[in-house]
C-alpha cells in the first residue's frame, strides 16, 4: 500500500473508531427515547461518514454492510418504521460487524473475512415484514431504498419471504454470537501484528488547543510588559532573562500556532482522488483544479469544513457537471472543468468550489421547494434570483431525481449551511444556467495572533492590522505643505502617486484638539489594492494582539475587526482597513460614487477611476484622469520666469514649462493672459519631462465609471462627456494635446517592414480607455483592431490572427471577461504566441498574480501610456513576425 | 411553581430577568468607548480577559441619560458573545409564583414593549420581565 493510501487508512480508521464510539453513545441514548431525532440523527450521520470513506477507501463489505443499515434508519427517518427493540439489536449487531472490519484494518489493513450478506438479508427482510406488519403502504420504499445503486441480487431473494418477529430475534441473537466469536478470535493475531496505527497520533480536544491558545496569549501580553520593564532596568541579570522570555515565548506562540494552521491543501489533496472516482463511475470527464493549496487555516476550521467541502465537491461533481453527451449536444467542450480555489481576502479565508456545468435551473428549485411546502406560489414570484438559490439551503430539500449513493441522501445542503455559520463563516451560490455554479464560501479568522500598529486619536488607542501597513510617513515644519487640499479632500503625494488622506478623529467624530499643527503622522494603508492614508495623532508601538471578536452591535458599523486586550488592562479596538477605506472614500467623493440603489461600501468592481474637476476661463468644467497627473500645485505668481516661448516655473529644482489650458485647447480669446497671483497648475510627466498645466480652479477630485454621454470630437482633444452631480463635464484627452502640442521626446514608430503597418488589438469596453489605448497605438505606427468585450476580441482573432501582432486587454468587461478571454487565447495553438497585455484598474497583488496565471504576459495599471508602450516594446523588441 | 429572578431597578421601574439567564453582576469598570456606535452601545469592557459589550438600558429604553458613575452591570450571555447591561441598581433576587404572571398591561410605556415579555404584580409595584432575546438584538 503506497504512503498515501496508508495515511488516508489511517485517518479512516481513526475517523470511524470515532464514529462508533458515538453510535454507540447515541444508541444507548436513543433506545432510552426513541422520540429524540437528535440522537438518531448523530448516528445516521456516524454511519453514513463510515460509509461514504469505506466506498472511498474501496471496502465493499464495509460499504455493502453500512448500506443496509443506513437503508433501515432511513426507513425509521421517513417514518415507514418504528423504533423497537428488535431494531436495535440489529443495529448493534451491525455495529459488531463494522468494529470486526475496523479493526482487521487496523491490524491487517485488509476487511474482515466474514460473511456479512446473511446479516444484510436479514436487515432487509427485518424492514420488510415490519413495514408490513405496521400496514405502511410503503414497502416499496423499503425495497428501493436498499437496492440503492448496486448490486441486489443477494437480497431480492428473501425480499418475497415474510418472517415473523420472533424468527428474526432469534436469528438475529445467532448472528451476534457469530460475530462476537469472529471479534475474540482475533486477539492473538492482533499481538503479531503491526502495533495499532493509532497510537502515534493524539487526538486533541478542540476546545483545549482554544484554551491553550488564550493562555498563550495572555503569556504574550505578560511578556510584553516584562520586557518593558525590564528594558529600563540596569541590572544585568534581569535583562538577561527577560530577553531569554522573550525568545522562549516567542517559540511557544509560534509551535502553537503552527500546531493550529495548517495550509488547506492537506484536506483539498484528496479530492484529486474522489473525483477522479467519481467522474469514471459517472462516465463524465473532469479536470479538477486546486489552487491556493498553501492557504493557511486554523485546524479546528479545516476541520469544520471538510465535510462541507467534501459534500460540495460531491455535488458539483454528480448533480453539477452533466454526462460528454450531454456537453457535446450543449457545444461545450467534453471535458468539464471543477476548480477549488483558496485564497485569504480582506481578513477572511475564502474558498469557492466552481464548475462550468449545467449551472442551477431556478424554475426547478422553485418547483421542488413548492412541491415539498417549503414556499408558498404567491412567494415564488416575488422572490430574487438569490432569494431563489438560497432555497436549496433549507432542510428537506433535494432536486436531485434519484438520490444516488454519491451525494447521498438528505446530508444535504442545509448540514453544509448549518456547519459553516457555526464556525462564524457564511456561503453564497452565484450560477448561470448553463455555464456553471459557483460555491463561495467565507470564513472569517477570529481566532489569531496577529501583529498590529497601535496609534492613538483623541483619546483613544487603536489597532491595524500590520497585514495592511506600507509605510509610515512623519512631516514637520515645511513637509506639511506637502499635503495638498481639494475643497475638503486632502491628498499626500507618494513616489509619484497621489494618495487620498483621511483624518481618523474626523472619521470615527473624536473630539479634535485643535493645536497648531507642528507635525502630522500619517500611517499609509493597503485595503485591497487601494492605498490611502490615515492621519493620527500619534504613533504608539507595534505589538502582537490576540483578536477577539465584537457583538454585533459593533460589527455592524463595519470598520471595526475586533477588539483586543492591551498589556495595562484596557480594550482597543481593531481598525477594519477595508471598511475604514469604504467609509472614507464615500465622504469623500462627490455623489457620484453612489449607486442608484444608495448602498454604501463601493468596492472596485467595475473600472472606477479618479478623475480631477477643474474650470478654464471658459464656461463649462473639465477634467483629466487623476492617474495622469503627477502633481498638482499652486505656484506663486513670482516664481514664474518668462522665456521667449513660454513661461517656465521651478519645479523640483528643474525648470518646467507652464502652459495655458484653455489657450492649448483653443479655447481663450487670445486676450494677453495677466497671472493672477496663485496659480492652480496641474503637472502631466510626458517621457519623463514635466509640464505644467494652469487652470482656473481646481474644483474637486471624483470617481466615475466614465459612462460617456457624448463622444469627443476629433482633433478638439476632447474624448467626450459625462455628468457629475448633473454638471457636464469634458474630459481632456491629455495625450492628443500633448502630441498637437509637440510635447515630449520625438515619437517612437516601429520598423514598417514590407510596407505594411503592424497590427495591435485592442479590447476594452469603456469607450474612453478604449480610444486612449488606440491612439497610443496608432502613435507608435500600428494599425489597430478594436473590440468591446473578450468575444469580440476572440471573433475578430478567428480570422485575423495571422496579422495581429500584440492585444492590449482589459479585464473587467460584460459577455466574456478579461480573464476568460487570456485562457482562451492560450489554449489555442494559433492564438498562444500572440503577447498579451492587460491593462485595468484591478492592481492589488492579488489581482496581478491572478492576471499573470490566467495567462496575461505583462500586467499594467490603467492608464500609464509609457508603461503600456515599454510593455509593447518589451514583447515585440525582438523584431516582427 | 415559582421562578426566580434578578431584580433591578433603571429609572422608576423594577425589572427582571430569569436568574439563570444572568452570569454575575460587577461594579462599574474602565469602559472604552466605541466611536459612531449608537448610543445604546456604551462600549466595551475587560472581564477577567473576555470583552463584554455594554449595552445601555436607559438608552434603550429611551429614558434620559445620566453621566452618574453610580450604576451596576449585569453580565448575561447570548450564543457566543457577552453583554453586560447598564442598570441604576441592583435589587434582590426575587421568587415570584408563576400565577402570578400577566401579559404586558397598556400601561407599560410604549418605548418599553417590544422588549418586555410579561409581568408580575408585587405587592406595592409591577414587576416587568425583560425579553433578553429582543434586547440584545436590537
Amino acid at each position: 500500500m503506497s504512503d498515501a493510501n496508508k495515511e488516508l487508512l489511517h485517518e479512516f480508521i481513526l475517523e470511524s473508531n470515532e464514529g462508533l464510539q458515538v453510535i454507540n453513545d447515541k444508541l444507548a441514548q436513543y433506545s432510552k427515547n426513541p422520540t429524540s431525532m437528535e440522537d438518531f440523527n448523530g448516528i445516521y450521520r456516524a454511519i453514513h461518514t463510515i460509509k461514504g470513506g469505506a466506498r472511498f477507501m474501496k471496502l465493499p463489505e464495509l460499504e455493502a454492510l453500512t448500506h443496509s443499515i443506513e437503508s433501515v434508519l432511513d426507513l425509521i427517518r421517513e417514518g415507514v418504521l418504528t423504533y423497537s427493540s428488535s431494531f436495535n439489536d440489529l443495529i448493534l449487531v451491525g455495529v459488531d460487524y463494522i468494529q470486526a472490519h475496523i479493526q482487521s484494518l487496523e491490524n491487517f489493513g485488509v476487511e474482515a473475512t466474514i460473511d456479512t450478506s446473511i446479516l444484510r438479508s436479514e436487515i432487509l427482510s427485518f424492514a420488510t415484514s415490519s413495514a408490513k406488519s405496521e400496514k405502511s403502504s410503503k414497502t416499496n420504499a423499503v425495497e428501493t431504498s436498499f437496492s440503492g445503486n448496486f448490486e441486489a441480487e443477494d437480497h431480492t431473494a428473501s425480499s418475497s419471504e415474510i418472517v415473523e418477529n420472533n424468527q428474526i430475534a432469534e436469528e438475529v441473537g445467532e448472528i451476534s454470537t457469530a460475530a462476537t466469536a469472529v471479534l475474540q478470535a482475533t486477539p492473538n493475531e492482533k499481538q503479531n501484528a503491526e502495533k495499532a496505527i493509532a497510537d502515534t497520533v493524539v487526538r486533541v480536544n478542540v476546545n483545549l488547543l482554544d484554551k491553550i491558545m488564550n493562555v498563550v496569549g495572555e503569556l504574550v501580553l505578560t511578556r510584553n510588559q516584562i520586557v518593558q520593564l525590564a528594558s529600563a532596568q540596569e541590572t544585568g541579570d534581569l535583562i538577561r532573562l527577560s530577553t531569554q522570555l522573550n525568545s522562549i515565548t516567542s517559540e511557544l506562540q509560534t509551535d502553537i500556532m503552527t500546531t493550529r494552521m495548517q495550509p488547506i491543501g492537506s484536506i483539498l489533496n484528496r479530492f484529486e482522488r474522489i473525483v477522479r472516482d467519481m467522474a469514471r463511475e459517472l462516465d463524465k470527464k473532469i479536470n479538477l483544479k486546486i489552487e491556493g493549496k498553501d492557504t493557511e487555516l486554523d485546524k479546528t476550521l479545516l476541520e469544520a469544513i471538510k465535510d462541507p467541502l467534501t459534500h460540495m465537491v460531491r455535488n458539483a461533481v454528480d448533480h453539477g457537471m452533466e454526462t460528454i453527451q450531454e456537453r457535446i449536444k450543449a457545444g461545450k467542450p467534453e471535458e468539464g472543468n471543477v476548480t477549488i480555489r483558496a485564497y485569504h481576502e480582506g481578513g477572511q479565508v475564502t474558498i469557492e468550489i466552481s464548475d462550468d456545468g449545467r449551472g442551477i435551473d431556478k424554475q426547478r428549485i422553485l418547483a421542488k421547494a413548492e412541491e415539498k411546502g417549503l414556499i408558498r406560489p404567491d412567494e415564488a414570484a416575488r422572490m430574487a434570483d438569490k432569494e431563489i438559490y438560497n432555497l436549496v439551503f433549507l432542510p428537506g430539500f433535494s432536486t436531485a431525481a434519484k438520490v444516488t449513493n454519491i451525494s447521498g441522501r438528505g446530508v444535504g445542503m442545509d448540514v453544509v449551511k448549518t456547519n459553516i455559520e457555526k464556525i462564524g463563516g457564511h456561503i453564497e451560490i452565484l450560477t448561470e444556467l448553463g455555464k456553471g455554479s459557483v460555491f463561495k464560501m467565507r470564513i472569517p479568522l477570529t481566532l489569531a495572533i496577529i501583529p498590529a500598529l497601535i496609534v492613538s486619536s483623541g483619546e483613544e488607542s487603536f489597532a491595524i492590522p500590520q497585514i495592511n501597513l506600507v509605510e509610515l510617513v512623519r512631516l514637520e515644519g515645511d513637509k506639511l505643505l506637502q499635503i495638498e487640499k481639494i475643497k475638503d479632500s486632502e491628498f499626500f503625494r507618494l513616489r509619484g502617486n497621489i494618495i487620498p488622506l483621511a483624518r481618523l478623529s474626523n472619521t470615527l467624530d473624536l473630539p479634535r484638539v485643535e493645536t497648531e499643527q507642528e507635525s502630522l503622522n500619517i500611517v499609509i494603508l493597503n485595503a485591497d489594492g487601494a492605498m490611502f492614508g490615515l492621519i493620527v495623532d500619534q504613533i504608539l508601538d507595534t505589538q502582537e494582539i490576540v483578536v477577539k471578536p465584537l457583538g454585533k452591535q459593533i460589527k455592524n458599523i463595519g470598520i471595526y475587526a475586533g477588539a483586543t486586550i492591551m498589556g495595562d488592562g484596557h480594550v482597543a479596538l481593531i481598525l477594519d482597513v477595508q471598511g475604514l477605506a469604504n467609509k472614507c472614500s464615500l465622504e469623500r467623493g462627490s455623489g457620484s460614487k453612489k449607486t442608484a440603489s444608495g448602498s454604501e461600501a463601493v468596492h472596485q468592481s467595475q473600472d472606477l477611476q479618479e478623475i480631477l474637476l477643474f474650470s478654464l476661463s471658459s464656461k463649462g468644467l473639465f477634467a483629466v484622469p487623476l492617474s495622469m497627473i503627477t502633481r498638482l500645485e499652486e505656484f506663486d505668481k513670482n516664481s514664474v520666469d518668462y522665456t521667449s516661448m513660454s513661461p517656465i516655473t521651478k519645479y523640483r529644482d528643474q525648470p518646467m514649462p507652464l502652459l495655458f489650458l484653455d489657450e492649448a485647447l483653443g479655447l481663450s480669446v487670445g486676450a494677453s493672459k495677466e497671472l493672477p497671483d496663485i496659480i492652480p497648475t496641474f503637472v502631466i510627466s510626458i517621457d519623463n519631462l514635466n509640464y505644467g498645466f494652469v487652470v482656473d480652479k481646481i474644483i474637486d477630485v471624483t470617481a466615475t465609471n466614465f459612462d460617456l454621454k457624448k463622444s469627443g470630437v476629433e482633433g478638439a482633444c476632447i474624448i467626450g462627456t459625462l455628468f457629475v452631480n448633473e454638471k457636464a463635464v469634458s474630459i481632456i484627452d491629455m495625450y492628443d494635446l500633448a502630441d498637437k502640442l509637440k510635447l515630449g521626446l520625438r515619437k517612437k514608430t516601429y520598423e514598417i517592414t514590407q510596407g505594411k503597418r503592424p497590427t495591435a488589438l485592442v479590447v476594452e469596453d469603456t469607450p474612453m480607455f478604449r480610444t486612449l489605448a488606440v491612439n497610443i497605438m496608432r502613435e507608435i505606427g500600428f494599425d489597430v483592431l478594436v473590440a468591446t468585450n473578450g468575444k469580440e476580441g476572440i471573433d475578430i482573432l478567428t480570422q485575423r490572427y495571422k496579422d495581429v501582432q500584440v492585444i492590449i486587454s482589459d479585464i473587467e468587461m460584460p459577455i466574456m471577461n478579461g480573464y476568460e478571454f487570456v485562457e482562451i487565447l492560450k489554449s489555442r495553438n494559433e492564438y498562444k504566441n500572440i503577447p498579451i497585455i492587460a491593462v485595468t484598474s484591478r492592481y492589488s497583488e492579488a489581482d496581478i498574480a491572478k492576471g499573470k496565471s490566467a495567462g496575461f504576459d505583462t500586467y499594467l495599471e490603467k492608464f500609464k501610456k509609457e508603461e503600456i508602450i515599454n510593455a509593447v516594446q518589451k514583447h515585440l523588441g525582438r523584431g516582427l513576425s | 411553581m415559582s421562578t426566580q429572578f434578578c431584580t433591578f431597578k433603571v429609572g422608576s421601574n423594577l425589572f427582571g430577568i430569569p436568574v439563570l439567564d444572568a452570569q454575575e453582576v460587577i461594579m462599574p469598570i474602565p469602559v472604552t468607548k466605541v466611536p459612531l456606535a449608537d448610543a445604546r452601545t456604551r462600549g466595551l469592557i475587560n472581564l477577567r480577559g473576555q470583552i463584554v459589550t455594554l449595552l445601555g438600558l436607559r438608552e434603550i429604553f429611551g429614558m434620559k441619560q445620566e453621566d452618574s458613575l453610580k450604576y451596576m452591570n449585569v453580565v448575561v450571555r447570548a450564543d457566543d458573545a457577552l453583554f453586560a447591561l447598564v442598570v441604576d441598581e441592583i435589587n434582590d433576587v426575587l421568587d415570584v409564583e408563576d400565577s402570578n404572571f400577566e401579559s404586558t398591561p397598556s400601561t407599560v410605556s410604549p418605548d418599553l414593549r417590544p422588549f418586555v415579555s410579561g409581568i408580575y404584580k408585587l405587592s406595592g409595584e409591577l414587576l416587568i420581565i425583560l425579553d433578553l432575546n429582543k434586547l440584545l438584538n436590537f
